[in-house]
């Protein structure tokens, strides 16, 4: 090891265990600021500076949780999970790993579900752009080709099956209000990309099933099968293609693969 | 220390005068189109798969020059380079046909781990070897000079042997790269390690020099920290246009990270900037010329 591979390591070794004191010893002090009181500057910024990405991206989970709790959720954080992405956007992409095995947080069912809310915006916000499906496209279509039609989703839009009834309680955080007790209510959310501005709704019970589907590689024929656990025969075609029209009209979807090309 | 005036008929590309492109302005520069020569970028915040970030970029680059500026090249780290880094960053430069691209004279990681923060190098001569072999791959995989940026620092290395300019130009030469001088960073380094800012400047190649950063900064008590948080405080004013006086026409922005101010008010601090500029630099050599065009 080169001594400047030694020195960066020793240094770096601070930042993430100020108990780690090797690069002390390579650094000067001068007659009011000894060495450690410098290397002190670099280890708080490093603390900060983690902390506010964490705080930017989960600024509702840091309302629910209140400042001690944040706390030392970003504390823990900041220890287990050291940045290996040369972007801060990047850095706090695991926090759900960290809410469903440390205690409390792994007892709080709703703030898993809070930290899943707040990535999949994350996600949404700056995924790849596409060119969405028209209608125009999918009118152009042969009937045959409707059968064996497989759809692919813009990467931002993510489904958010939740237990209970954690988008309230985001909601009311982002509108800052008081956030409503934590109850059971079983939903699926949806979160997509629409003008560049992420949005969400919930899912009926159907169109969550059709989208299961969508997202599993099933034809539009299989999609139309499973929404008849939830709709008549005759009513079922008009529910997926109504389905169909609705994540196209709002650019969910970016591309159907058919044995017929696109016109 | 007596001041170096130097030559200053360098030819150098010069886009004038230039404020950081900031989430804050978005509207504002897009709904008003304000009057700034052109804007620097962090490219990180643009090296996304999609979204609201490069439609923004896109946008205000239709109407504006503008230069990159990186924190994650990690130069000097003792990792290999950060390939998929790389290819991101030629990915964005090619989007957005920046006049340059810089990042800085540090490192920021070692062993796939980042700081997130810009680190100092240990100034002897093992260092110099190491970063400009790094340069030059940096400069052979991109297809063009960087410039790379001096920094605040807080700490001086007992394995350093020689002072942060001579450590800085000789990196320049061997590599053949561009400086992108920061006078802030000049005056917080020049207090916190005791040297005189004029000794820096002189030191310095006047060729090599491509643009200068101004910001302000803060104080803990006894040391000066680079905060980006103030405005720009009289005594970096002054050395800015010693600055001038020294190296002759050289693009000018302020950055500001922290408490920004809104834009009206930050394009009326870079006016400052202008003003010192035009009582020390005849007007012909301050119309921007740049060899590039301005608006993609």
């Amino acid at each position: 090891m080169t001594a400047l591979r030694k020195l960066q390591h020793e240094f770096l070794g601070y930042l993430l265990d100020s108990s780690a004191t090797g690069i002390v010893g390579n650094i000067e002090s001068s007659p009011r600021r000894s060495a450690e009181q410098r290397m002190t500057l670099y280890a708080d910024a490093y603390e900060l500076r983690l902390k506010e990405a964490l705080s930017t991206d989960y600024e509702r989970l840091h309302g629910y949780l209140g400042d001690d709790l944040f706390e030392t959720l970003m504390q823990q954080y900041i220890e287990n999970y050291p940045s290996h992405h040369p972007s801060l956007r990047f850095f706090g992409r695991h926090m759900i790993d960290l809410v469903e095995r440390l205690e409390p947080f792994s007892h709080l069912p709703e703030v898993a579900e809070i930290t899943r809310i707040e990535t999949a915006f994350g996600n949404s916000f700056d995924a790849a752009d596409c060119q969405g499906v028209t209608l125009d496209q999918l009118a152009g279509l042969n009937p045959e080709a409707w059968t064996t039609m497989k759809l692919c989703f813009h990467e931002a839009v993510q489904r958010l099956p939740q237990r209970y009834n954690s988008f309230k309680i985001w909601c009311a955080l982002s509108n800052e209000e008081m956030p409503p007790q934590k109850t059971a209510q079983e939903t699926t959310w949806l979160v997509w990309r629409q003008d560049l501005v992420s949005r969400y709704r919930a899912l009926s019970n159907a169109e969550a099933a059709a989208l299961d589907v969508a997202f599993s590689g099933g034809t539009f024929a299989d999609l139309c099968e499973a929404l008849l656990d939830h709709f008549s025969e005759e009513e079922t075609p008009r529910q997926a293609a109504g389905y169909l029209q609705q994540w196209i009209s709002t650019q969910m979807v970016c591309g159907l693969s058919t044995c017929q090309k696109l016109g | 220390m007596q001041f170096d005036e130097g030559d200053s008929d360098v030819t150098r590309p010069f886009l004038g005068f230039g404020l950081g492109l900031r989430t804050d302005h978005y509207s504002y520069i897009l709904e008003n189109r304000p009057a700034v020569d052109w804007f620097e970028i962090l490219s990180e915040n643009y090296m996304v798969p999609g979204g609201k970030p490069l439609d923004h970029l896109d946008r205000i680059r239709a109407d504006y020059a503008m230069v990159m500026h990186g924190v994650s090249l990690s130069i000097g780290s003792t990792d290999a380079l950060n390939m998929d880094y790389l290819k991101d960053l030629k990915q964005l430069i090619q989007r957005v046909q920046p006049g340059w691209v810089s990042d800085h004279l540090c490192w920021t990681s070692v062993n796939g781990t980042n700081s997130h923060d810009l680190l100092p190098l240990p100034y002897n001569e093992d260092t110099i070897a190491h970063v400009v072999d790094r340069v030059v791959q940096v400069q052979d995989y991109l297809g063009q000079r960087i410039l790379l940026e001096n920094l605040s620092s807080y700490v001086t290395y007992k394995s350093s042997e020689m002072n942060e300019w001579a450590f800085f130009n000789e990196i320049a030469r061997r590599a053949d790269c561009h400086i992108l001088l920061d006078i802030n960073n000049i005056f917080v380094s020049a207090h916190n390690h005791h040297f005189d800012p004029l000794d820096y400047l002189n030191g310095i190649d006047i060729d090599r020099v491509m643009q200068f950063h101004l910001a302000g900064h803060s104080s803990n008590g006894e040391m000066l920290i680079d905060t980006h948080d103030h405005d720009v405080c009289d005594p970096v004013w002054a050395l800015y246009g010693t600055a001038l006086k020294r190296f002759g026409a050289v693009s000018t922005m302020i950055e500001r990270d922290d408490n920004i101010p809104e834009f009206p008010q930050l394009r009326q601090e870079l006016a400052i900037a202008e003003d010192i500029a035009a009582k020390i630099l005849p007007a012909e050599v301050l119309a921007p010329k740049m060899d590039y065009d301005r608006t993609a």
